[in-house]
């Protein structure tokens, strides 16, 4: 009788156990065997495109946060169809972005724009957005130097 | 007159053999719908809709293959749904954003179907709540762990070798013979294993199986440990068929499986009725429903039915004596 009761107590030790051995093993398959996926995402503030008037010179300034799982590095910025490619003479601000982190930039512009008008800014960057993320267009405003 | 007792002892004896056999009865019903199929959709047997229902029933069923041991053991579980929903999701967010291999994704879900299970069990066997009220409570939790941790948002999955599992493999899918293979398994561990009689036995007897030395509460823990792997595996395979992680997925699913369980035969009141006739249910409602969409039965009259269906499978278990202890 006492016997068969140890034996019957063991059903939900022995379950216990192998839920146990279960959690182990996938604690160290996560992590000693898979990477976490490198997730490349990102928001931009601030962007605003600035004209002076008298020499016809502009400039963007933007500040991108790091929404990601990992750092990135900003390649190029794209104004409408325009591709500028970073770095460029008078840039200030890094172009590396790490995880969680902020930064801006201030990149002269080779041609001036229209104040008023509205560009749509879209960064290329080192890695590059999932396809499904192009979507990350930030709508930028033309302002007069002041 | 030696004719008439003759044909009167095979009647009699037919008539006991189908008393016997579970699967007769809701084989009986099945048989009864297919038929009603013929007749009022015959695009039911289209091998296209074959397919899909194949691969419509399989979460269902598998669901409903752990639920019948909770059943069998005299209990009752609510949560089934929402594992189901935290299954998809988790399986979802593992494979997408983790990069675990969809294997190792399925151990996971299953891993954690498992746990749950088992706080519900002992909740029950050792805290002495009702398994009614445990899983209700369990049911929301789960279902607020979902959203949690999804955010509330849909998680898509572009990983081929899991979304290959929703193709077809000799003409069924194979998510179905995912289902096959835990039929098989189970049926073998309810038949034919001493823990597979004790789970009947505690359903059908609590304080005699005790008083054998039987520790009862182990066999409901295990039971339950049954219940949430099985809904983690339905909820894996659900994610295969969407295609992602949906946190609502599963909602309402608890009493899809529960119903088909009863209409498979399986008393609510325990220790009567077996995991084929469980999967004859889950066949039964999945056609019923399918039926009715081919046969342009609105959403809301297919509630009605499948509503009429389950009373009219509790007044015929009620006429075997099912629910008399």
């Amino acid at each position: 009788m006492t016997n068969k009761r140890d034996n019957a107590i063991s059903i939900t030790m022995g379950t216990v156990l192998c839920l146990l051995i279960c959690v182990i093993i996938i604690f160290t398959y996560s992590f000693f065997i898979v990477k976490p996926a490198e997730r490349v995402n990102y928001t931009i503030m601030q962007n605003t495109i600035y004209v002076d008037l008298n020499s016809g010179k502009a400039y963007i300034t933007f500040t991108v946060q790091n929404t990601g799982t990992v750092d990135f590095v900003i390649k190029a910025i794209v104004l409408d169809k325009e591709q500028i490619n970073l770095p460029v003479e008078g840039m200030l601000g890094t172009t590396l972005v790490k995880v969680g982190q902020r930064a801006a930039l201030r990149v002269p512009l080779p041609h001036t724009y229209e104040p008023g008008t509205v560009v749509n800014l879209f960064l290329i960057t080192d890695p590059p957005l999932l396809e499904a993320q192009k979507f990350i267009v930030a709508p930028t405003p033309v302002e007069v130097m002041g | 007159m030696a004719r008439n007792t003759f044909y009167s002892k095979l009647l009699t004896t037919i008539k006991e053999k189908y008393a016997s056999i579970d699967e007769l009865k809701s084989l009986t019903g099945f048989i009864g719908i297919l038929i009603l199929a013929a007749v009022v959709t015959p695009q039911f047997y289209l091998p296209q809709n074959i397919t899909m229902l194949l691969g419509q029933v399989s979460v269902i069923a598998i669901a409903a293959l752990g639920e019948a041991f909770v059943i069998l053991s005299g209990s009752i579980d609510l949560s089934v749904g929402s594992i189901i929903g935290l299954a998809n999701v988790v399986a979802a967010i593992l494979i997408a954003q983790y990069n675990f291999s969809p294997y190792m994704a399925l151990f996971s879900v299953m891993t954690i179907g498992g746990i749950i299970g088992l706080t519900n069990g002992i909740f029950v066997t050792r805290l002495r709540i009702p398994s009614f009220v445990v899983t209700l409570g369990t049911l929301t939790i789960v279902r607020g762990i979902a959203y949690i941790i999804s955010g509330g948002l849909n998680i898509p999955v572009y990983n081929e070798e899991f979304l290959g599992l929703n193709e077809v493999f000799y003409g069924v899918p194979i998510i179905f013979w995912i289902y096959l293979i835990a039929l098989v398994v189970l049926t073998i561990f309810f038949e034919k294993t001493r823990l597979g009689l004790y789970v009947r036995a505690t359903g059908s007897n609590e304080l005699a199986v005790r008083n054998l030395g039987v520790d009862n509460s182990g066999v409901k823990n295990l039971a339950f440990v049954f219940s949430g792997v099985c809904s983690a595996i339905a909820g894996y395979v659900l994610g295969v068929r969407l295609g992602a992680g949906y946190p609502h997925s599963g909602l309402g699913y608890e009493l899809d499986v529960i119903a088909a369980v009863v209409v498979g035969g399986v008393a609510l009141t325990g220790g009567t009725g077996s995991l084929i006739a469980t999967a004859i249910g889950a066949f039964i409602m999945t056609s019923i429903l399918n039926i009715m969409v081919l046969a342009g039965i609105g959403g809301f009259m297919q509630y009605v039915v499948r509503g009429i269906i389950l009373l009219v499978a509790a007044l015929a278990m009620r006429r075997a004596g099912v629910f008399v202890k």
